[in-house]
């Protein structure tokens, strides 16, 4: 009988990883998000949005065009280091909620080892927010409940 | 703070045994303990042989000293017993290139000038006293929970054995209980899959406990040894747990493991505590051709080991330096790298790492030493060093290290440069200046675009041999050479070519070696016919290149266009090269930069063994390997 229940147990322990791929951000993306990418509440795991649900992204993702950022800023990398989440070019975020506002802090590489002062842009609530990221921005935080968007 | 974060690892314990469980009833399960490289630990290791053959045979005849063997009281890291020594004089710097003093050698010259010393892994047992604990605050800036201790007071060696460690005992018991539950038939081969899993789930919480409670790794994360347990304890509940992936000793394939950490705010280095060092990656690594000099506390003989972008933070946050430099004079790989303590304001070029401040790596390729007119791009990485020989210079060798100035980072893989260019240093790498005459523009015309990236080897014919790449990952290999002397200076260098057959003979040249960089073809990553884009080793990425005693040939490791590492042979630097050989797939998380280690017994010539460093993308950090070569 106990090796049932501990049997049962373990069943039980080793499924919950699974169901936690992607920590911290809900297990389900609606249509809207899809073919966006997050990141897990680690700060460093990446989730897409596929079929209607958030799957982990195998290291070392690619560089995504759709961001979804929840609230807490995503602090990602531009093409000033290695393996940069976003790519350079014109972005739009576009509020999730009626009361969110978009936000962005970017810095750019001045020269190897020393970066600017963060540049913060944020918008008014529920409109949307367009930044140029730059080929040299190192580091790339993006708030607020949006959906954003790398136009081509 | 401490003590919460010990229980918080016992009750993950408590969780893996009390649910998962099989795994000390498996038959599978083995102790991540130092028993496991004691056999490592018989090697002879004769100290470095990084280059020719030549040099190698000669470098065993040149043994300067024999240092009494490893013991089991001496597997402590060797900076741990390090003292600072007095100041060294200051070499004069200059912003210009700096004149060789060694002449060029006529091919087929072998020169040795490497130091050759034999010596255990523990440098000198010297007493180190309390002050000398090189646990001090991080940097404001820093994003971490790490905090130093500073009552240690006794400086005893730590004892080795695993019997006096208090959770193997409990282990035993628990697991005597759990092979009730799993395995109530004795002869039961048949294991359930689940069983394994939590096996492996419960032996890695047994590992992380046992690796953060064993006394040698309290002595790692605090800087000295101690003698109680108690005290050990304490001290390393301040260090964070190494990654649950890899463990030490894993098997990755049917030839490599998992050695040990090189880099992380973790044991065995810690180098976050020690240098600020939360993550980096590449790690190319070269001997620095210095003796050790027997009146000083510190082995001066080391390799040296170049990262790129670094921070001080987890997930690539808090501060950012390009590029930063550690030294090692540890000889004993088996249990990994060991990186020498740090030297802060006293002189000494042969600390763990060049400094900002006490515990504090600096960037050693600065911007504001480039040539007049260079672009800095966002980060300049190193990618091969090499040590030449330079009597009357004050330890009789200089370092060069090859570097790429990025341009900017694209997709996974994909990367362009301004250029890539040499810098130097007569004090052990401590202080760097760039040579404008070894700039090479990465233009789309000439040859230069394809010598980006660089991986150096020297042949003991007087000559360095300088592999190239492309900027990225998709190029193939080609090959340079140039005299030590010249090393600076990128117009004296030839390049191999296969020759051209012209067009209808008009134009066409032989094999050989010619001044032209753009005559240069490659010797190997680019199979032709049909599949050769489907061959491993297809594409070359960073890539490491040494001459191997044990195999008496040149060894090249290389990620490929599956990110698998590979391995090719060859009997000359210019080759057949061998087809390529996969060592080790694509891991999770992402691995790249295979750098050969010029102190692996099979480099030397005195075993089979090949080390090489490795970065891991999910971790940012950098992991010793280890290739059994009869394995392959």
């Amino acid at each position: 009988m106990i090796r049932i229940v501990i049997t049962a147990a373990m069943v039980a322990l080793a499924a919950a990883p699974v169901a936690g791929a992607a920590p911290g951000i809900p297990a389900a993306c609606s249509a809207n998000l899809e073919g966006a990418t997050t990141l897990a509440a680690d700060g460093s795991t990446p989730a897409l949005c596929t079929g209607g649900q958030w799957q982990p992204v195998a290291l070392p993702a690619p560089a995504s065009d759709r961001w979804v950022s929840f609230g807490a800023p995503l602090a990602l990398h531009g093409q000033g280091m290695r393996n940069p989440a976003v790519l350079a070019g014109s972005w739009t975020a576009t509020p999730l909620e009626p009361s969110a506002r978009c936000r962005v802090a970017q810095q750019n590489v001045i020269s190897p080892g020393t970066l600017s002062s963060p540049v913060v842009s944020q918008g008014p609530p529920d409109s949307p927010l367009s930044v140029q990221v730059k080929p040299d921005a190192f580091t790339v935080e993006l708030g607020g409940d949006c959906l954003w968007v790398r136009r081509p | 703070m401490g003590a919460a974060r010990y229980i918080g690892r016992v009750g993950a314990l408590a969780v893996a045994l009390g649910v998962g469980s099989a795994a000390l009833a498996a038959p599978g399960l083995a102790w991540a303990d130092d028993a496991g490289s004691t056999a490592h630990a018989t090697h002879p290791h004769a100290t470095h042989g990084t280059h020719g053959p030549k040099k190698a045979a000669a470098k065993k005849q040149r043994l300067k000293k024999a240092k009494p063997a490893p013991s089991s009281t001496t597997d402590q890291p060797a900076h741990k017993k390090a003292r600072a020594r007095p100041a060294r004089k200051t070499v004069a710097k200059s912003t210009t290139t700096p004149a060789p003093a060694t002449e060029p050698v006529a091919a087929g010259t072998p020169r040795t000038h490497i130091a050759t010393t034999t010596r255990p892994k523990t440098v000198r047992a010297t007493p180190t006293p309390a002050t000398a604990v090189a646990a001090g605050s991080p940097p404001a800036s820093a994003v971490a929970a790490v905090t130093s201790t500073s009552a240690v007071t006794s400086t005893t060696t730590a004892a080795k054995t695993s019997s006096a460690n208090p959770v193997q005992s409990v282990a035993k018991i628990v697991g005597g209980v759990l092979n009730w539950v799993f395995n109530p038939t004795p002869a039961n081969p048949a294991h359930p899959t689940l069983a394994w899993t939590l096996l492996a789930f419960a032996r890695r919480e047994i590992d992380n406990l046992v690796a953060i409670l064993r006394p040698q790794h309290a002595a790692s994360s605090a800087g000295v040894t101690v003698d109680t347990t108690g005290l050990a304890l304490a001290t390393t509940a301040t260090a964070a747990a190494a990654p649950s992936f890899p463990t030490p000793g894993q098997q990755l394939s049917a030839s490599t493991s998992f050695v040990n950490w090189v880099t992380g705010n973790f044991p065995p280095n810690n180098t976050y505590t020690q240098f600020g060092v939360w993550g980096t990656d590449v790690g190319t690594m070269w001997d620095n051709g210095i003796a050790d000099d027997p009146s000083t506390p510190i082995n001066e003989h080391q390799i040296l080991m170049a990262f790129g972008d670094t921070f001080s933070g987890a997930n690539m946050t808090g501060t950012w330096r390009s590029n930063v430099l550690a030294r090692s004079s540890d000889t004993n790989l088996a249990d990994g790298i060991t990186i020498a303590g740090g030297q802060w304001l006293n002189g000494n070029m042969f600390g763990g790492m060049p400094l900002a401040q006490q515990n504090y790596a600096r960037q050693i390729i600065l911007p504001e030493r480039l040539p007049t007119g260079l672009p800095t791009g966002v980060t300049m990485i190193p990618t091969a060093g090499i040590s030449v020989p330079t009597p009357g210079t004050e330890f009789g060798a200089t370092q060069y290290l090859s570097f790429m100035s990025v341009k900017q980072w694209g997709s996974a893989g994909q990367w362009s440069t301004n250029y890539s260019a040499i810098a130097y240093s007569v004090d052990n790498g401590e202080n760097w200046y760039v040579a404008p005459s070894s700039v090479r523009q990465n233009s789309p015309y000439g040859g230069n675009k394809n010598f980006q990236q660089s991986a150096f080897v020297s042949s003991g014919d007087g000559y360095v041999y300088a592999y190239g790449t492309p900027n990225g990952r998709g190029g193939s290999a080609y090959l340079s050479r140039v005299a030590e002397a010249d090393i600076l200076d990128a117009s004296q260098y030839e390049y191999y070519s296969k020759g051209s057959s012209g067009f209808f003979g008009i134009g066409a040249y032989k094999a050989g070696w010619y001044k032209d960089p753009s005559k240069a073809t490659s010797v190997f990553g680019r199979d032709t016919g049909a599949c050769g884009v489907a061959k491993a080793g297809n594409h070359v990425s960073e890539l490491s290149v040494q001459y191997n005693a044990t195999l008496g040939k040149y060894v090249t490791l290389y990620c490929d266009q599956f990110n698998n590492v590979v391995m090719r042979t060859s009997d000359t630097p210019q080759g057949k090269w061998s087809a390529a050989t996969v060592l080790l797939t694509q891991q999770n998380g992402g691995i790249y930069a295979p750098m050969l280690d010029p102190w692996s017994p099979s480099t030397l010539g005195t075993g089979t063994d090949l080390y090489w460093n490795l970065s891991l993308w999910s971790q940012y950090d950098v992991m010793l390997m280890k290739t059994d070569l009869t394995k392959v």
